[in-house]
């Protein structure tokens, strides 16, 4: 031995240091790593002191607070993308979307955005960043049989919506007062010029755009969708809801001067063609068993199928479905 | 040397060993299927663990930890009922739809989150018994009366009474002190001005402080130290650290420690991080 040592001491001293830093490298390179642990043949997921949790019991308590939440998330996306065709209208839309809401976490979080944006995703079921797009093709279908549920006659959601909130696409002009109760000269000489303008034939949208001292004069005075739950101060509100399509109110005075308000349409067509967004908020608000309704009609129509009735009958709770599911 | 070597390669396999990721048993039992697509355990386990954010683990070991330390007592579980009878007569019919908004996925774990909260100042009350002087040392206790004042010439005529030796009650009704007649105990997160903290600091036991005035001369404090040593007045002293409001986590964290939380899934450690990394050990 000692004359191994003696002929080989070199060698073996490489291979002593060679075989030091290979532990000291794997020490190294694997701390911080965590480490598994089974219990039984199953995945414990952590521990307090002597107890060991297993994914399974883990997986159990989650889904009492998660469960249904997220079974509904997964149908929701399922049906979304069996419901129709993905069109490339749908496609190109949806890479604008995505390429806004991006830009929106890019500012709000900096650098970081990529994290936020994926945790809000994976909370629809949805895994990354990489599938914003799919996201987004998915709203617009689900949008889609949204909008055909509510305005389906058998459902009845639209017509009660329509009665009770008056939904309408609003215009106006404003001329600001500081004092409406008391004008001064200058501001009843701009209230002149618009009703001389309007009485000289020009159109609603022309005489907002030269006249109007509201954000909107930009859009001709277009203030979008409202119903008699948008947050109108009470005076406009109260006028704004009186009008029918085409009809334009007598001066209406506010805390901010003096308004003149248009109906620019009540139409059904007209509110889905260019503001089904808008409308499907309205109405989600108005009845909010609207979106589980159509998403379980849809999911029976493509057919869904549960391998636990326990599971579909929770998922019913969650929905507010019960007694279709009696 | 072959061996060596060979023992060398074999470590080197054990390099860039990676997380574990702990799996649920039939990952890939389908929950259900809607047209094409399938949803599995496996998926809706990860659903639900991104949704957590490490929340029901912490949750479940300090549920774990409280009933190993602290016994659930008759009054826990009166107090428990106490508030859960008073929400109920709050909300009336909506108290369980209210308390499923708010997160619950039942009344009974309402109710179990109560008893938790019961068990967790009991835990806190048992942490300060326990590191009493050592806590002591940190936020010294003081048992004053601090007499309150909106001007300085009142304040002045009380100190004046005070040092005379008439009762702290009587000077209150007679100048108006507008703070609490009853005796405090004063530690270093008492809000009061940095000059009130200095004279409680530097009072000895039954001496009147001279009139002290906050940063802008609007207030008039006079305050009487009534007890240097905390032993004097330990349940007191227990109370004012108590309420501290660093303690009760402190304690948490302390008992997190002695218990011995331990991790298995990256994905679950990563959460705790995140959302609760004073949990996880060093």
């Amino acid at each position: 031995m000692k004359k191994v040592l003696k002929e080989y001491w070199l060698l073996m001293l490489i291979g002593a240091l060679l075989l030091g830093g290979t532990v000291y490298f794997v020490i190294e390179d694997n701390s911080g790593k965590i480490a598994g642990k089974t219990e039984n043949g199953n995945d414990v997921v952590f521990s307090i002191g002597e107890e060991n949790i297993t994914a399974d019991e883990f997986y159990d308590s989650l889904y009492e607070s998660y469960g249904s939440a997220g079974i509904y998330q997964f149908m929701l996306k399922a049906v979304a993308e069996a419901s129709y065709e993905t069109t490339s209208e749908m496609k190109e839309l949806a890479e604008l979307y995505a390429e806004n809401v991006k830009a929106n976490y890019m500012n709000q979080y900096g650098g970081e955005y990529e994290a936020y944006l994926t945790s809000d995703l994976q909370s629809m079921g949805y895994n990354s960043v990489d599938e914003l797009d799919e996201y987004f093709v998915n709203y617009q279908k689900t949008n889609q049989f949204l909008i055909e549920t509510v305005t389906d006659e058998t459902d009845g959601t639209w017509n009660k919506y329509a009665e009770e909130k008056q939904p309408r696409i609003v215009s106006h002009i404003l001329i600001k007062m500081a004092d409406p109760e008391n004008p001064t000269e200058e501001e009843l000489a701009k209230v002149d010029a618009v009703n001389a303008a309007l009485a000289n034939g020009e159109e609603f949208g022309a005489v907002a755009l030269a006249h109007s001292e509201d954000t909107s004069a930009t859009a001709n005075g277009l203030l979008g969708y409202a119903d008699a739950d948008t947050s109108y101060v009470e005076e406009f509100l109260k006028a704004m809801l009186t009008l029918k399509e085409g009809e334009t109110t007598d001066w209406v005075k506010t805390q901010y001067g003096v308004h003149l308000i248009k109906c620019e349409s009540t139409s059904l067509d007209t509110f889905i063609e260019s503001y089904s967004e808008d409308m499907l908020n309205a109405v989600l608000t108005f009845d909010p068993s609207v979106q589980p309704r159509a998403v379980w009609a849809k999911a029976e129509e493509i057919g869904i199928e549960f391998t636990d009735e326990t599971v579909k009958a929770n998922l019913m709770k969650y929905m507010g479905l019960e007694s279709e599911a009696e | 040397m072959k061996k060596l070597m060979a023992a060398a390669l074999c470590l080197l396999m054990m390099a860039g060993c990676s997380d574990a990721y702990a799996s649920v048993t039939n990952k890939n039992e389908t929950i259900f299927k809607v047209g094409n697509t399938t949803v599995t355990r496996g998926q809706l386990y990860s659903y639900m663990q991104a949704q957590d954010g490490g929340y029901t683990a912490i949750n479940t070991a300090m549920e774990s930890i409280l009933n190993a330390k602290v016994e659930i007592t008759e009054e826990m579980s009166a107090n428990a009922e106490s508030t859960m009878s008073m929400y109920e007569s709050l909300l009336g019919e909506s108290f369980e739809s209210y308390m499923m908004s708010m997160g619950y996925p039942s009344l009974d774990a309402f109710k179990q989150d109560l008893i938790m909260n019961e068990q967790a100042s009991a835990l806190t009350e048992l942490y300060i018994e326990n590191n009493f002087e050592s806590l002591c040392t940190t936020y010294t206790p003081r048992k004053v009366k601090i007499a309150t004042f909106a001007d300085q010439e009142s304040a002045g005529k009380a100190q004046a009474a005070l040092k005379d030796g008439k009762d702290f009650a009587e000077v209150s009704e007679t100048y108006g002190n507008t703070g609490s007649k009853d005796s405090i105990i004063y530690t270093t997160q008492s809000s009061y001005p940095t000059a009130v903290t200095y004279a409680v600091s530097s009072l000895t036991e039954g001496m009147v402080s001279d009139v002290i005035a906050n940063d802008n001369q609007t207030t008039f404090y006079v305050v009487v130290m009534e007890a240097l040593n905390p032993a004097d007045f330990k349940d007191e002293a227990v109370s004012a650290i108590a309420g501290i409001n660093t303690i009760a986590s402190d304690a948490m964290l302390k008992a997190f420690a002695e218990s011995g939380f331990n991790l298995y899934d990256k994905n679950l450690y990563d959460a705790i991080s995140k959302n609760y990394p004073d949990y996880i050990a060093e």
